[in-house]
């Protein structure tokens, strides 16, 4: 019990420090629309800095294995995954998997099957019978590699949605999954779903840095503003070159991981733009 | 005259106007009182959710109507008429409302599709339809998070419990806030791990108020399949299929003298009952 209300807490602080930012970010996005282009690039850079620290693209796709790998253990399951929403698709995408077939990256509709089920609905299900059911043993042998006998999958909530589905496939001793492992589960999904809003917040600063790089490129011309994104991007700097500056700044980004360093390509060609208005 | 153009609060002050009232005789009420001898004979459920699969072999042709809730250009539409389960867990609960209430006229409002991608508002649509279309009860193995839907929906459930519709919902699995089942106007189930379809249990620490078979429960499927579930979703239609039974036979129950006759007919009320009646003999 003491370990269960230590983790409630932490998680509770999770979402305090997410919540933090979110209101940070917001902020920012505020003042990147109005004129201060300088002090709103800096402080991006540096909430990035800050929020990429705490969970980068690397360590988030290791804290989701990590997690499926202990519910897997934990319930003795032969297979098991993680699928995250890509709403704009309408698709969910296997973003870790562990026994089965390899099915990372492998993208699935939204919004049928049992993983469809609890996006939808944002409950979990359990079936001890999953063969019977004939689309979902034609789901299951095209997604997972061959129909497990029994399934549990519960969903990962961030506020009001669900972002993604923990589900973990035939339990050991051929047991049906029961209401505990249906909280259990839960208890699983609720770190994940915290590590998948941390995420979304790192990628969200970066949209907001490319259109703020953007915006600025866009008003070239202005030496005043190139010099202020010169005193923002390259502070306490000795060479003058900004550009330099600025890709010393972007491989730090891009060591966060791959979202990152795609994100960072980006800052470069949108200051390639603006360094260089020939071009 | 005027006085009778008034709604339900203001009480007739002529006696005479005043409606019978139908007491209950508390001694008396037993499984066999609430229920013996019932069918679901003249009830009409409406199972909101993924569309009941009619022609399934286990539903026996007691779909008598139903709704499929869409997204039309302009919002959501209504269509009525018949349609299949996109998923199973209609017909999974229509299966079991059937099991227990045989005679009972089962209707479907679909409310779950890949365009509504499971709104509240479309849940809030089909429970709509269902109050306004005077169901007896209506059973919702779903909830809603959304904050947005929550004044809509608490103003729906209480419309149906004063009209005599008994909604019955399913508690969330998870440890999280949910609607309508948080309200105090519908029946909140959740699951024990007992088999008997009839057996449930009052749970005196609310907002679930009874617990029914939830667990490893035989269910029809869609494409006249079948399956093994275990979750709320399925404990709640056990519940919705005893509401059947007890108000076809007897009609005239609110829903708080249901929910009184449900605590007497409770398997643990009625054993404490029981201990508490040998101890006064002994």
């Amino acid at each position: 019990m003491a370990e269960e209300q230590d983790m409630q807490r932490e998680l509770e602080d999770a979402r305090a420090t997410i919540a933090a930012q979110a209101v940070q970010i917001h902020r920012l996005e505020l003042e990147a629309s109005q004129a201060s282009g300088a002090d709103a690039l800096r402080e991006i850079l540096e909430l990035s800095d800050v929020v990429g620290t705490t969970v980068g693209e690397a360590p988030f796709r290791a804290l989701l294995e990590g997690i499926l790998v202990a519910a897997r253990r934990l319930f003795n399951a032969e297979a098991g995954s993680i699928l995250l929403l890509d709403a704009e698709a309408n698709e969910l995408v296997f973003e870790a998997a562990s026994g089965g077939a390899d099915v990372l990256g492998l993208r699935i509709p939204a919004h049928q099957g049992i993983a469809g089920w609890v996006v939808m609905t944002g409950e979990p299900i359990a079936s001890s019978d999953v063969r019977r059911d004939p689309r979902w043993a034609k789901d299951f042998a095209q997604s997972v590699g061959y129909i497990p006998q029994s399934i549990l999958a519960v969903p990962m909530i961030v506020g009001e949605d669900v972002v993604g589905v923990l589900e973990v496939l035939d339990k050991h001793a051929g047991a049906s999954f029961g209401l505990n492992d249906m909280e259990l589960l839960g208890l699983f999904a609720q770190p994940a779903a915290i590590a998948v809003e941390q995420a979304q917040k790192v990628t969200s600063i970066g949209k907001l840095l490319v259109s703020e790089l953007g915006r600025l490129a866009a008003e070239r011309g202005s030496s005043t503003i190139t010099a202020a994104v010169d005193t923002a991007l390259a502070q306490g700097v000795t060479s003058p070159d900004a550009t330099l500056e600025l890709a010393r700044l972007v491989h730090r980004l891009s060591r966060k991981g791959e979202r990152a360093r795609t994100l960072a390509t980006d800052i470069l060609i949108a200051v390639e733009r603006y360094a260089n208005p020939s071009s | 005259m005027e006085e009778q153009q008034l709604p339900a609060f203001s009480w007739p002050t002529n006696p005479e106007e005043r409606p019978p009232v139908f007491p209950v005789p508390w001694q008396e009420v037993t499984p066999d009182w609430a229920w013996g001898g019932s069918t679901g004979m003249g009830i009409k459920v409406c199972i909101v959710d993924s569309g009941i699969e009619a022609d399934h072999p286990a539903i026996d042709g007691a779909v008598r109507g139903g709704v499929v809730v869409e997204k039309g250009e302009e919002g959501l539409v209504l269509r009525e008429g018949p349609h299949g389960d996109l998923f199973g867990h209609a017909t999974a609960c229509a299966g079991i409302i059937h099991k227990i209430a045989p005679y009972a006229e089962l209707y479907s409002a679909r409310v779950l599709n890949e365009n509504l991608k499971g709104g509240g508002d479309a849940l809030i649509a089909g429970v709509r339809w269902a109050v306004e279309n005077k169901m007896n009860v209506i059973n919702l193995s779903l909830s809603t998070r959304k904050q947005e839907h929550v004044a809509v929906l608490h103003d729906l459930a209480d419309a149906a419990y004063f009209q005599n519709t008994v909604m019955v919902a399913s508690a969330n699995n998870m440890p999280v806030y949910s609607y309508p089942w948080l309200f105090s106007s519908v029946i909140s189930v959740a699951s024990h791990t007992e088999q008997d379809p009839l057996t449930f249990y009052y749970n005196p620490d609310p907002p679930v108020e009874f617990t029914a078979p939830g667990v490893d429960i035989e269910l029809a499927w869609a494409e006249k399949s079948y399956s093994i579930g275990t979750g709320n979703s399925y404990a709640t239609p056990h519940i919705a299929g005893v509401v059947a039974l007890i108000l076809s036979k007897h009609p005239e129950l609110t829903p708080f003298q249901l929910k009184t006759v449900m605590y007497y007919t409770s398997k643990n009320v009625r054993e404490a009952l029981l201990a508490e009646k040998e101890r006064a003999v002994g």
